[in-house]
């Protein structure tokens, strides 16, 4: 059955496409330390917004400060990625949390919690992320703790769904029958069954909660120096476009080519699953 | 039988009292973050100004108990007052909202009025050429459109019109008059709603086009133009009335960045400043009027939708 | 019965003369033919009835008659319609026809309907676009039409969505939206399916009374009982082919081909509530993708010869006007001695 699965993952071509960029992505952010030929804060006076020189290991140029933008952009897409991973990793403690809470108790409960989730839904919750980093401060722990805290919501109701359509199954009324309590029966049977739809809402959810970042950090509202992130260098390139536009171009593609990446993967991955039910 | 007039007016009733509870999520989570989160404006410590320390108490009542001070918050909402400015002394949150609004709400309606008619033309445009090259090209139009985030594809339409062809001014917003500057920020604006909308639409349209209906509308003679027209634009259209609400709040969120590039005096602008400065009532109070603005929005497209969908509200 | 409404026009070129007509669907696993070689004639105030079982293209025959195939199929073979051929018609000319000489009643009311509209604005633009006349001229027609079906209370219908009328009211609004045009001929595609009999008994005098103002009526059903009622002359299908036609009393009374007699004998005799005829032939009907070679019935047929896995039977019209395809039917009523 998994194999089947993985197989069909594996016709679609795009979804293919996907993983492989995300995984040369990731490896490359992994390895920035490593293939940089210079350190991300290093100054070089003589090369102010000095278009790309392979020979001399600026792949990428330097931007206004003449500081290297490969190691740079590299530095960033950690940044971002963690973020993303992070962020969406806090958001499926409380989605699922949530969801499978709401799911498995339902009647009026259910009704209650789902109805507060679209409540929330129909905010703009950009601007709740402002308002929570100038109150909590711009750590990036903060960031990802807030980016994280209003994302949820997609996943709590994937997760109930999913929830309710497992309640009815024979090994949770074979649990239910021997007398297991309700949180043992969720924590035991019903969230160890939610994996598939999870990830699926986690490759969603993961470019969601970069945008987001980048969407701050480009506003100065994100990631603070000396950290950098994709955002952070969106905004500088933007600032700086005229003279350097490589310092646009290159944060710019690898955000727009993750993005594209995670959403090819995730509805592969979607197609793949609904074909298994 | 109970007449259609009934039940809209029914729909609208449910829907105002929907709408209600997610009003006062917005104005309680912003009360409550102003006044518990450590580090808050209210915190001692802080180095502001006697004048503003005195504004702050007197508007807020810093001495009350929290509900007192909470249903007085709600009160002075209610009459349209969001207090002083944190930063500005001289300024009343109110004022520098209403300084900002116009330009923003020209900003965002030019928006989504273009994304509108572009996206619907386009999307139609599509399902009409369905796995023709141009139709392809509207598809692949619209995934790098939904993609490439505002923020990106913003600096580099200035950087290809305004820098480099240099047809139109790079940022600024004129007096206020000058089309020629609005046209790179409305078109960055409502480019990611444009593909939004095509997507959305070219799906609808050809779903339409395949219901049993239409051919109906064939058999009975009707020109390609009338069943296109009337008989699909109906189905067609309605998914794109459920996204105007999304869309406008995206066009909102989207209007910082926007005002931000092309430095445009509008509300995004006060709020990012204000961010950076934490200037605490300002940003509450931009959240609140948005957040206002967005659910009032969504609450006419709900209209909107029942007007259009006469099965909506009837068994 | 088969004379009871002849009209003099009976002697001249008919109304409406399909020959040979087939309707292709070309497919990754070869092409298939929904409509294969199916040629009637119809002529004014006569009533022909198209039966068979589910899937052997009576709704699409229809369909290529007006033009309004899915945009994948092909058709071939000639529909002459007074005189003029059809096929290969652009839908600017066929719009001249559509809706005013030529017009269908749908299969389904419940989605042959737009949700989007009301009665009145399907009913009424059929009249202002056709003929031109003012919107409240229109209303007035469409009130009318309504009235000529017996919906109750036509002027409250007019201003409803077709999700507020009962199925029997949507099936009679389909109809008066297929006569608003005061069609020449009229398509009719299952009218009284899932209709209680006693609104299934209006409908069909509704359409005898059409069919005695001169209207000429394709009438494709599942129910024999509707086709002995109503029609002249019957066709047969199966799979896409005609395997018989003739008077409808003669291929009632006598049905040559096997099928039809399977057909006959899973008609309910007493109850009405039995299932639909045709569920109870034993066997199902050929999968399109993958028909059999010979006559396409024989694994379902009790007369089967070598002959039939092989050849193909031809459709042969008998000396006694009736045709009948089968292997084991003679082509000559006088020396046969085929149906004892
Ligand atoms: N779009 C299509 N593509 C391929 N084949 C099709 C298509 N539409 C119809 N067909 C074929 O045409 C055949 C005849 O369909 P049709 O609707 O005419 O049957 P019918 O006799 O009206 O059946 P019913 O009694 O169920 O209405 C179907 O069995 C199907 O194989
Ligand atoms: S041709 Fe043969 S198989 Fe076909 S109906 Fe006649 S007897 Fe049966
Ligand atoms: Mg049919």
């Amino acid at each position: 059955m998994a194999g089947g699965y993985w197989r069909r993952v594996g016709a679609n071509r795009t979804a293919v496409a996907g993983l492989a960029v995300l995984t040369a992505i990731v490896l490359l952010a992994l390895a920035g330390p490593w293939i940089s030929q210079h350190a991300i804060d290093d100054i070089f006076w003589d090369r102010i917004n000095a278009p790309p020189d392979v020979a001399a290991g600026f792949y990428f140029g330097t931007d206004v400060n003449g500081r290297d933008l490969f190691a740079r952009t590299l530095e960033g897409a950690r940044v971002s990625l963690m973020v993303g991973v992070s962020a969406s990793l806090i958001s499926l403690v409380i989605g699922v949390a949530w969801g499978a809470t709401a799911g498995y108790l339902g009647g009026r409960v259910d009704a209650l919690m789902m109805r507060l989730v679209d409540i929330l839904y129909s905010l703009p919750f950009v601007f709740f992320v402002i308002l929570l980093t100038i109150y909590a401060g711009r750590s990036l722990a903060t960031i990802f703790v807030t980016i994280g805290a209003v994302i949820w919501l997609d996943m709590a109701r994937i997760v109930r769904g999913q929830t309710l359509t497992l309640k009815h199954r024979e090994f949770v009324e074979a649990a239910r029958s021997l007398g297991a309590s309700d949180p043992r029966i969720l924590l035991r049977h019903i969230i160890p069954n939610l994996w598939g739809p999870v990830i699926i809402s986690m490759l969603l959810v993961i470019p969601d909660a970069i945008l987001t970042e980048s969407f701050l950090s480009f506003l100065g509202l994100g990631v603070q120096e000396p950290h950098t992130s994709w955002g952070v260098l969106i905004g500088d390139g933007a600032q700086n476009m005229m003279e350097a536009p490589w310092s646009l171009l290159f944060p710019g593609g690898f955000l727009a080519a993750t993005l594209l990446a995670f959403n090819f993967a995730g509805d592969g991955l979607r197609d793949a699953l609904d074909h298994r039910s | 039988m109970i007449s259609r007039a009934d039940a809209m007016i029914s729909i609208v009733i449910k829907r105002v009292a929907g709408a209600i509870p997610t009003l006062f999520a917005i104005v309680t989570l912003t009360f409550l973050m102003m006044r518990l989160t450590p580090g808050g404006p209210f915190d001692r410590g802080h180095a502001v100004s006697p004048e503003v320390q005195a504004n702050l108490m007197r508007a807020y009542h810093l001495d009350e108990p929290l509900t007192a001070q909470y249903l007085r918050y709600l009160k002075d909402l209610a009459h349209g007052d969001f207090g002083p400015s944190f930063t500005n002394k001289d300024f009343t949150v109110t004022q520098l909202i209403r300084q900002g609004f116009p330009v923003s709400l020209q900003l965002g309606l030019s928006a989504m009025a273009l994304a509108l008619v572009i996206g619907l033309a386009l999307g139609t445009y599509g399902a009409l050429h369905r796995n023709r090259p141009s139709d392809h090209a509207v598809v692949a139009f619209s995934l790098v459109g939904t993609i490439v985030p505002n923020f990106v594809m913003a600096p580099l339409l200035t950087l290809l019109f305004g820098v480099t062809l240099r047809w139109l001014p790079a940022g600024g917003w004129g007096d206020g008059h000058q089309l020629s500057y609005k046209i790179l920020p409305v078109i960055a604006l409502a480019l990611p709603r444009i593909s939004s909308i095509a997507r959305l639409s070219r799906t609808s349209m050809i779903e339409a086009l395949q219901m049993p209906y239409i051919r109906t509308a064939r058999a009975k003679g009707l020109p390609r133009r009338l069943i296109l027209l009337r008989h699909a634009s109906r189905a067609a259209i309605l998914p794109v009335v459920s996204y105007l609400g999304p869309a406008t709040a995206g066009i909102i969120t989207g209007s910082i960045i926007i005002e931000q590039v092309f430095s445009i005096p509008g509300i995004g602008r006060y709020f990012v400043d204000a961010a950076i400065n934490r200037d605490y009532t300002l940003v509450s109070g931009v959240v609140v009027f948005y957040g206002t603005i967005i659910v009032i929005f969504n609450l006419i497209v709900d209209i909107l939708y029942g007007v259009l969908d006469p099965r909506v509200g009837k068994r | 019965m088969s004379g009871d409404h002849q009209d003099p026009r009976d002697q001249s070129e008919p109304m409406l003369r399909v020959t040979s007509l087939s309707t292709v669907f070309p497919s990754p696993a070869g092409t298939v033919a929904a409509v294969d070689g199916v040629s009637f004639s119809l002529s004014a105030g006569q009533t022909l009835g198209i039966v068979g079982e589910s899937g052997s293209g009576k709704s699409l025959t229809l369909y290529s008659i007006m033009g309004l195939q899915p945009d994948t199929a092909r058709v071939e073979g000639s529909i002459l319609f007074e005189g003029r051929e059809l096929l290969g018609l652009r839908d600017r000319d066929l719009n001249r026809l559509r809706g005013q000489r030529i017009a269908l009643v749908f299969q389904d009311p419940m989605t042959a309907l737009n949700p989007y509209l009301t009665i009145e604005r399907q009913l009424s633009e059929v009249l202002q676009y056709h003929r031109g006349v003012s919107r409240s001229e229109a209303r007035a027609g469409a009130l009318e039409a309504l009235r000529r079906v017996h919906i109750p209370e036509p002027e409250r219908q007019l201003d409803r969505y077709p999700h507020q009328l009962s199925g029997g009211m949507r099936q009679r609004v389909v109809i008066a939206m297929a006569m608003i045009g005061g069609p020449a001929l009229l398509l009719a595609d299952e009218p009284t399916t899932a209709l209680d009999v006693t609104i299934q008994a209006e409908i069909l005098d509704l359409l005898a009374e059409q069919r005695d103002g001169g209207t000429a009526i394709l009438l494709v059903t599942h129910d024999l009982g509707v086709v002995a009622r109503l029609c002249d002359r019957v066709i047969v299908m199966y799979a896409g082919r005609v395997l018989e036609e003739g008077d409808t009393g003669q291929v009632f009374g006598r049905p040559l081909h096997p099928y039809t007699e399977a057909l006959l004998a899973a008609v309910p005799r007493l109850d009405e509530d039995a299932p639909p005829a045709g569920r109870a032939i034993e066997g199902q009907p050929p999968d399109p993708l993958a028909l059999p070679d010979g006559c396409a019935f024989w694994p379902r047929c009790s007369r089967v010869m070598p002959a039939c896995r092989r050849d193909r039977p031809d459709l042969v019209v008998r000396s006694d006007g009736r045709a009948v395809a089968c292997h084991a039917v003679a082509p000559d009523p006088l020396a046969s001695e085929d149906r004892p």
